[in-house]
């Protein structure tokens, strides 16, 4: 008996042929007819898609090249509007591509949405036919207002209810693979796979031999082997905790002898730096110092005897230091017979006080005491200047400061009775090398006067002319005196 | 290679039942398989080489295409590509006549309208069929072509999820 033929039976080219004459939103509703429709209608629905998008591309490629390529011209253009519409579409279809492109070269899934091929057609056949009149006064909104809508709620819908489908059912498989893994131990790590061969092994073994007591031997051995088996694991998973711990914290160690390093580097540097900065300061502190030093003696050189002598008792009290400084002034000029002057301007110096006897004991006292213990006085009288160096830098600073300082505690210790073993001592004292300073305190100790009279110096400088004319017929004026 | 002659010999054709049909080569010629057949013989050959076996088509099918091409023979017929931009709104009277038929002979002029190549005949059973699809439920479509529902549930859920995506709230 002949079998009756069925709409099923004919060739699935035939049934496509058939679905052409539907809309593709036809298509895509009788997709549920039964599984053969949905295969079938499936790839129409795709190969719909795909056609629409070479329709789409020919026909913008067309209308695009009728347009003047100028912009401004453009849109003055009856085309325009037209191709405003395509390029609508386009971005629609770009939109539905990304949406449904990846599932339907995947096989998960087709492209659902017929209507919108339906959709895209009418639009672009109705404005296809509209003459240049009506392609100006085209309504692009409205055209195109039906894509936008089921364009949108496609892909909404596909993203919202489908996608998750989709992921879902490409885990059930993978989960079935772990059921069936989850039928063998679980095993990790090298070892288990010796273990499981072993376990699959068996199990071959127990279907294969119909004994039994090896089989019991082999499952007993498999179950201690994987008690063992489980403890290692445990023991593996701890120890991988306490690496990453260790791992963790040598990561932070590390960090932070890097930024140790880099504080140290950069401490090192600025001490450089400073080291650098220091030796420059010090360097030029000297140099300072040396042109300092240089210029006050030359400055002191040159200022007039009278300036110095202002400059002298305005440093008061501290006569020692005031005398050292005349001794290396004396010591740094070039021109010795100045010093005759100053030697002069000395004496008129002692002759201020108004004890003249004390007075003319003090200044012979000195002189002799110049004469006869400081090479310095006879070098300078003799102008010979080996004979004032050494002095002047070696023996000078140390010994004026040494023997005032000795002077005035003899002088403190001493009364008005004993001034004759003061003296002598004092005498003594000058001798092995005390200076006219010296003795220049002991003086003022016998008048009663400790610190230098103001008043008097002051009558003194009053008195005094300001020429060296008048500084000599001072002196004059003194040894008439004596 | 001009085949058409002015005096149109006859040509016999067998169907797959051993039932022989005679009909006119300038009808015949509107099957493409038949056409790239005697093209391939040669003009001379036309005359001797007997009936045509076509072990496809049963002898109730070749006697529809027969008529079919009979009353076609003198039109122009379209090429398949030409086939495809036809809009199917309007097609002639008669065969809208014609083609009332149960679809067992439908299905089995399709086949053979596929078989021996006849794009205009196939493009007018093939789009009876889908005249009858359209506008039908899945249920109705199921039930006018005997189609079985092979779907489980979870697949048929699955469809009409995906079917879903414009209905309105």
């Amino acid at each position: 008996m002949e079998r009756k033929l069925t709409l099923l039976d004919l060739p699935d080219v035939i049934i496509e042929e058939i679905m052409s004459f539907l809309s593709y939103d036809e298509v895509a509703k009788t997709r549920i007819v039964c599984r053969k429709f949905n295969e079938i209608n499936q790839q129409i629905l795709n190969h719909g898609f795909y056609k629409l998008l070479n329709y789409h591309q020919k026909h913008i490629k067309r209308i695009k090249a009728q347009l003047p390529r100028r912009e401004s011209e453009r849109r003055n253009h009856p085309l325009s509007k037209h191709s405003d519409v395509l390029t609508c579409i386009e971005t629609r279809l770009s939109m539905l591509s990304m949406t449904y492109q990846k599932h339907m070269q995947n096989g998960t899934a087709c492209f659902i949405p017929g209507k919108i091929i339906d959709e895209c057609y009418r639009i672009i056949r109705s404005i296809s036919n509209n003459n240049e009149q009506s392609c100006r006064n085209l309504r692009a909104h409205e055209i195109l207002q039906e894509l936008r809508d089921i364009s949108s709620m496609a892909i909404e819908h596909f993203d919202e209810k489908i996608v998750p489908d989709i992921r879902k059912n490409r885990i059930s498989p993978m989960a079935n693979v772990m059921t069936v893994f989850d039928m063998f131990p679980r095993v990790s790590s090298l070892d288990g796979i010796s273990f499981s061969c072993n376990t699959s092994c068996s199990s071959v073994m127990s279907h294969s031999t119909p004994q039994r007591s090896p089989v019991a031997s082999h499952r007993l051995e498999g179950v201690k082997k994987k008690t063992k088996l489980s403890t290692l694991i445990k023991m593996y998973k701890k120890q991988s905790k306490v690496i990453k711990n260790q791992t963790k914290q040598i990561g932070k160690m590390m960090k932070y002898m890097r930024d140790q390093r880099s504080s140290l580097n950069s401490l090192k540097r600025r001490l450089d730096e400073s080291e650098v900065k220091n030796r420059e300061l010090s360097e030029s502190v000297k140099q300072f110092k040396i042109k300092n030093v240089l210029e006050f003696f030359t400055v002191m050189n040159k200022l007039p005897i009278n300036f110095c002598r202002a400059i002298l008792f305005a440093l008061g009290s501290q006569f020692t230091a005031v005398m050292s400084i005349i001794f290396i002034i004396l010591s740094y000029c070039d021109n010795w017979s100045l010093e005759g002057r100053k030697l002069k301007f000395l004496a008129s110096y002692f002759s201020m006080t108004n004890n003249f006897n004390l007075n003319m004991m003090i200044f012979s006292t000195t002189w002799i005491s110049i004469l006869l213990n400081y090479p310095l006085v006879v070098g300078i009288i003799l102008k010979q200047k080996y004979l004032v160096l050494p002095w002047t830098f070696v023996v000078l600073p140390k010994m004026v400061i040494d023997a005032t300082h000795i002077v005035y505690l003899l002088t403190y210790m001493s009364s008005y009775e004993n001034i004759t073993i003061i003296f002598t001592l004092t005498c003594g004292i000058t001798s092995i090398g005390l200076n006219f300073c010296s003795l220049y305190y002991i003086g003022i100790l016998f008048i009663d006067e400790y610190t230098m009279p103001v008043n008097a110096v002051n009558n003194f400088i009053s008195k005094q002319p300001a020429s060296l004319q008048n500084e000599e017929t001072a002196i004059i004026e003194l040894h008439s005196y004596n | 290679m001009d085949i058409d002659r002015p005096s149109d010999p006859q040509v016999s054709v067998v169907s797959s039942d051993g039932t022989m049909f005679h009909t006119t080569l300038k009808s015949i010629l509107l099957s493409g398989t038949i056409k790239d057949m005697i093209e391939h013989i040669g003009e001379g050959g036309v005359e001797n080489m007997g009936a045509i076996p076509l072990q496809n088509v049963d002898s109730k099918t070749l006697e529809i295409v027969i008529k079919w091409i009979e009353h076609h023979k003198d039109n122009i017929q379209p090429t398949s590509e030409e086939i495809k931009d036809k809009t199917a709104d309007f097609i002639d009277p008669w065969d809208e006549n014609f083609l009332e038929m149960d679809l067992d002979k439908l299905y089995n002029l399709i086949t053979a309208a596929n078989y021996l190549n006849i794009p205009q005949l196939l493009w007018l059973s093939t789009r009876k069929i889908a005249m009858l699809i359209k506008n039908r439920t899945p249920q109705e479509i199921r039930s006018l072509f005997n189609i079985e529902d092979d779907w489980t549930p979870q697949e048929i859920e699955a469809v009409q999820k995906e079917n879903q995506w414009c209905e309105e709230k």
